[in-house]
């Protein structure tokens, strides 16, 4: 009887039919499974309550509010994830990297095959810079980002591109430790430190594929590392400020490597800014 | 909002229809909320570490309650400060 009573503005045939149409709007913006149900059970409790579905507001509304929020706090979370996982990385990376100081030959062209064992030992070189070098751009981001209502599509896609890259990156140098330890017959310790190195960045890659599956339509501008350094004056002279950072690191690997190493830094340095640069919110 | 809705749920666990009734009615009706946009803004207040939430089964439907957490609570004071020092400045001029 009370369900007869109830049909009209906030009857149960009414409410069945808002949760379906909820349900689909859902869907639409990728808010789908354990989430969607969630959001579903909340607001059929608040309608068998309050009886009224106007005064709850329309379902694709609702939903795109919803889809922004999560958007916004998955990403900052798989940020802070990715984050995590690469302190891990790191730690297997220096671990071969001490092991390897005192055993390692001198001539990165004495691996079993000269080219496989020069290209792993640039990815040594290369690929935990950049994974560094992003994770600590995203992490930056994620922390100035941290409380906001909502991101717009564009910031949530720089923090997912960040952490993206860094992780690749950690999953690159695993490779790298591989093949450079097969490549000059450290694989036991090799594979050891690189097995620790590469099971965290795959392990955080579900949760930041997780993260870009709600669909936010916030628009609004993405800002830049030079927001994020606080450097705005250097916006327009973008390539001074990627010269000023090759040119510090390669000052610093002159000292600690020598000036082969100084030289690769410094190429890669801006090799990276101009490939990686506008993906990365580097530049403009 | 944030505001309104951790001052809700300070008081007792609510369910989101309770924090909307919870509102309305210490304001004499005058906080009248969007009820919809509720939920959004308490999944980011759960997502940031204010509230934390549980199922809870009545009359045999599902209800999630939220309650406040201990950073919560302390955000709650924090921002309770910060709309007393604005109420009065405000307050102070229009007088």
């Amino acid at each position: 009887m009370a369900g007869i009573l109830e049909r009209g503005a906030g009857g149960d045939g009414v409410i069945d039919e808002y949760l379906s149409q909820l349900r689909r709007d859902l869907g639409e913006r990728g808010v789908r499974g354990a989430a969607a149900d969630r959001v579903l059970a909340e607001v059929r409790d608040h309608l068998l309550e309050s009886h009224d579905v106007e005064r709850f507001g329309p379902s694709e509304r609702i939903a795109r509010e919803i889809a922004v929020q999560l958007a916004t706090t998955r990403t900052i979370r798989s940020t802070y994830g990715a984050f995590l996982a690469l302190a891990v990385t790191a730690f297997g990376y220096l671990a071969l990297i001490v092991y390897a100081d005192d055993r390692a030959p001198n001539d990165v062209l004495a691996g079993k095959h000269a080219v496989v064992g020069l290209v792993a030992t640039l990815g040594l070189l290369l690929f935990p810079q950049v994974a560094f070098v992003s994770g600590g751009l995203a992490l930056l981001r994620a922390v100035r980002r941290r409380g906001c209502d909502a991101l717009s599509c564009e910031e949530l896609d720089v923090l997912g591109r960040r952490a993206a890259v860094a992780l690749a990156a950690g999953g690159l140098t695993a490779v790298s430790m591989l093949v450079w330890g097969y490549e000059f017959g450290y694989l036991a310790s090799a594979a050891l430190f690189g097995v620790v190195a590469a099971a965290p960045p795959c392990l955080a890659v579900p949760s930041l594929a997780a993260a870009s599956s709600p669909q936010a339509p916030s628009v609004g501008h993405a800002e830049d590392v030079f927001d994020d350094l606080r450097l705005q004056r250097l916006r327009l002279r973008p390539w001074f400020f990627a010269g000023g950072v090759a040119i510090a690191a390669a000052l610093v690997a002159l000292v600690v490597d020598g000036f082969v190493i100084a030289g690769l830094e410094f190429g890669a340095i801006l090799l990276c800014f101009a490939w990686l640069g506008r993906p990365l919110a580097l530049r403009n | 909002m944030d505001l309104l809705l951790l001052s809700a749920i300070a008081k007792e666990p609510l369910h989101g229809y309770a924090v909307v009734e919870a509102i309305r009615e210490a304001s004499d009706g005058a906080l009248d909320l969007a009820e919809g946009t509720v939920y959004p803004a308490l999944y980011r207040l759960e997502g940031a570490g204010l509230l934390a939430s549980s199922w809870t089964t009545v009359g045999g439907r599902r209800r999630r309650v939220y309650r406040l957490t201990r950073r919560g609570r302390a955000r709650l004071e924090r921002e309770r400060k910060e709309w007393q020092a604005f109420s009065s400045a405000v307050q102070a001029v229009t007088a």
